[in-house]
């Protein structure tokens, strides 16, 4: 609950300053565009890692041993995923 | 589809690779028939030409060309995380996507060009490829007509 509110907040500070600087002109547009990156290998590391048993591992909590190989960690993602309700 | 790959977005890389290839074939010429010798020979290349890094700033430069060639309507990020061993200087992973946004808004890429490229071009052509599917349910798949 708390993290929802954290990214609800985000998101609402995003959308609402006045873009500027480029880093604030890139939150705004990400805010309003999550990106959907066409190539991600994550599934593949975890056919090959842990035959793609889903008990194995947990998506919210790879370790970082794991997430050196996959460059993608879901919560680390997931204040990006935050837009108009797409 | 913006792809991360150092060696596709570094031409340094690139020739690196090249000669890398070219110092393994050297080595093994030079040595035949004593392989540990070669292999230190090459090794020792290798440890007076480390591989170049590719940067944040090769693929906004990647993101350019794509742009003058293709427009903004038509560029989508495709990164290949996962799918490689090593990663741009500043792209280390899915946490700096907005650093790469940043460096292209510096460029002067509007708010809307980011959209684009962050994700209303890449679900146009998704909507795009789905009606055309829904045109097409009559046809007998491949694996139908058997």
């Amino acid at each position: 609950m708390r993290r929802a509110i954290a990214i609800a907040l985000w998101c609402a500070i995003s959308l609402s300053s006045h873009a500027k600087t480029p880093a604030q002109i890139a939150d705004a547009a990400l805010a309003r565009a999550p990106i959907i990156d066409g190539h991600n290998d994550t599934p593949e590391q975890l056919r090959g890692l842990f035959g793609s048993d889903f008990s194995k591992f947990d998506l919210n909590s790879l370790p970082p041993e794991i997430i050196a190989k996959t460059h993608t960690s879901i919560p680390a993602t997931f204040p990006m995923l935050c837009s108009n309700g797409w | 589809m913006i792809t991360f790959v150092p060696d596709y977005v570094s031409s340094a890389i690139q020739r690196w690779e090249a000669n890398r290839a070219g110092e393994e074939a050297r080595t093994k010429a030079l040595h035949i028939g004593n392989p540990d010798a070669a292999k230190a020979a090459f090794s020792a290349w290798i440890d007076a030409n480390p591989r170049p890094r590719a940067t944040l700033a090769q693929v906004a430069d990647h993101i350019d060309h794509a742009r003058k060639l293709a427009g903004i309507d038509h560029i989508g990020i495709g990164g290949d995380y996962g799918g490689i061993e090593t990663v741009p200087d500043g792209l280390e992973n899915v946490g700096t996507y907005p650093a790469l946004f940043a460096e292209l808004a510096r460029r002067g890429y509007s708010q809307d060009d980011l959209e684009k490229i962050a994700q209303h071009n890449i679900m146009r052509v998704m909507r795009s490829a789905e009606a055309v599917a829904q045109t097409t349910t009559t046809l007998a798949s491949p694996t139908q007509s058997r």
